[in-house]
């Protein structure tokens, strides 16, 4: 286990890289923030699970992605009634990443987003998602070929 | 689409860290997230009180409503309801039923009779065989053979209470002129019982011709029925089924097993008993007994139970 010092420092080191997947996976600001809040308290509550140190980024993005898909689907359940603040509207380049993005199943996005965002390796990715090699290189395949139809689709006329 | 393309698309999503959420991250992580944690537990720790709780109010609200419903619809709560349902009747338990025998009327189950020697007038003569017990004397309860008048002589054997031992003669003035009561053997087995054995001897058949003396046994044995008259059962010559036990507190107990007619008489005596004479002229002459004794009967209790009964008392 982590001494608490050294897993502040790592977790300190790991905030950039958890708020572009949050970024990544959650649109509203405030969902983020509860995503790395949950994200940083929930290691630090198990953080005896974590066997060896080099394993603290990986295993700190699967905590990650699991609290983003718990924040993105209470807020499936979860009927607004408040009135929703202005926001400015987001860049159609952004826009249009975000929905290509959301079309692809969960399975599929998250290799590539840890690939092409975070640079994790397909070794590191196979970690986080405790799958083997081949699926993920397998689901990268799938998830780049759906955007080139989608990304094709878009241009062509 | 490139894979710098997809790279640089997916850079444009990210943005740079609010200061809010880096302020957010960094109270998480910081050391002080202990207190975060704690303040996390005991919130969680409210909620699930707050839950027991209301749980709990739920439950009696329900409770409330349903002897409010019971108390105001049926006249009767639920819970006596439940003891009327629950509890078993206390006569079930045959030591219950004895003790309520014993208890409810003692004047009368407990009754101190004065024997004279001669059954009370309510006396009855239970028989099996019919045919060859018609005559029966109310007076001394004695079966007679109804062509007594054919015989010579019989003799009958008082067993009254097996107490009496000795040579007796009993008359009766309708149908003969003299019985020869013989002296009575006291049986080990029926010691207990009040009953009497007729024998007589038939000198105009030859079935019981045995130089003249071939007697013919009648046995029959004192219970008492319920309207504590007494009644003769007669087992005409077979062996009953009873069993002499020991009662605390009681002098004599037999348990007599006739089929349904089951029951416990158990006997204690109050004095003594005495050698009397009675008077010529009257139904039985020549010496009896005269004693008192309590008696007590209980009828459909098995030996165990009786036994139980009384081992607990």
């Amino acid at each position: 286990m982590l001494e608490e010092r050294l897993f502040t420092q790592k977790l300190l080191e790991s905030e950039q890289m958890l708020h572009r997947i949050a970024c990544a996976f959650l649109r509203s600001e405030s969902d983020r923030q509860d995503a790395m809040q949950e994200t940083a308290l929930k290691a630090w509550l198990h953080r005896n699970r974590l066997r060896e140190e080099r394993f603290f980024k990986t295993w700190i993005t699967r905590i990650m992605i699991n609290e983003c898909r718990l924040i993105h689907r209470k807020a499936m359940r979860m009927i607004v009634t408040d009135t929703i603040p202005d926001q400015p509207a987001p860049d159609s380049n952004e826009l249009e990443t975000r929905l290509m993005l959301e079309s692809l199943p969960e399975k599929q996005r998250v290799p590539l987003i840890l690939h092409y965002l975070e640079g994790f390796s397909l070794e590191e990715i196979a970690q986080v998602q405790n799958i083997s090699v081949g699926i993920v290189k397998y689901r990268m395949h799938q998830a780049r070929k759906a955007l080139r139809v989608e990304w094709n689709g878009k241009e062509e006329p | 689409m490139t894979e710098q393309e997809l790279r640089d698309r997916l850079n444009s999503l990210t943005e740079a860290i609010p200061d809010e959420t880096h302020r957010s991250f960094l109270m998480a992580a910081s050391p002080g997230k202990d207190e975060i944690v704690m303040k996390r537990k005991i919130s969680v720790g409210l909620i699930i009180a707050i839950l027991v709780s209301l749980a709990a109010i739920a439950f009696a609200a329900t409770e409330y409503v349903q002897k409010f419903i019971s108390v105001n619809w049926q006249g009767e709560t639920a819970a006596e309801q439940n003891a009327a349902i629950d509890v078993p009747d206390p006569l079930s338990n045959p030591m219950n039923r004895i003790r309520k025998i014993l208890n409810s009327a003692p004047d009368d189950v407990l009754p101190i009779i004065e024997w004279n020697g001669t059954p009370p007038r309510s006396s009855r003569v239970r028989h099996r065989k019919t045919d060859s017990l018609k005559g029966i004397d109310y007076n001394t309860g004695i079966v007679l053979p109804d062509n007594i008048a054919e015989k010579d002589s019989f003799s009958v054997d008082l067993t009254y209470g097996c107490l009496a031992e000795g040579e007796y003669t009993l008359i009766s003035e309708e149908k003969v002129d003299e019985f020869t009561l013989k002296q009575y053997t006291v049986d080990p087995a029926y010691d207990v019982v009040i009953g009497y054995s007729i024998q007589f001897k038939d000198k105009n058949r030859d079935l019981y011709h045995d130089d003249n003396q071939y007697w013919h046994t009648i046995r029959s044995e004192l219970s008492i029925s319920e309207d504590n008259s007494f009644q003769f059962a007669v087992i005409d010559g077979e062996e009953h089924s009873a069993q002499s036990v020991e009662i605390p507190g009681m002098d004599k107990a037999v348990f007599i097993n006739l089929g349904m007619n089951t029951r416990l008489i158990a006997i204690r005596m109050l004095n003594k008993p005495v050698v009397v004479k009675t008077k010529p002229g009257e139904q039985l002459l020549g010496e009896t007994t005269e004693f008192q004794y309590e008696r007590i009967q209980l009828e459909g209790f098995t030996l165990e139970e009786c036994m139980a009964f009384f081992s607990q008392e």
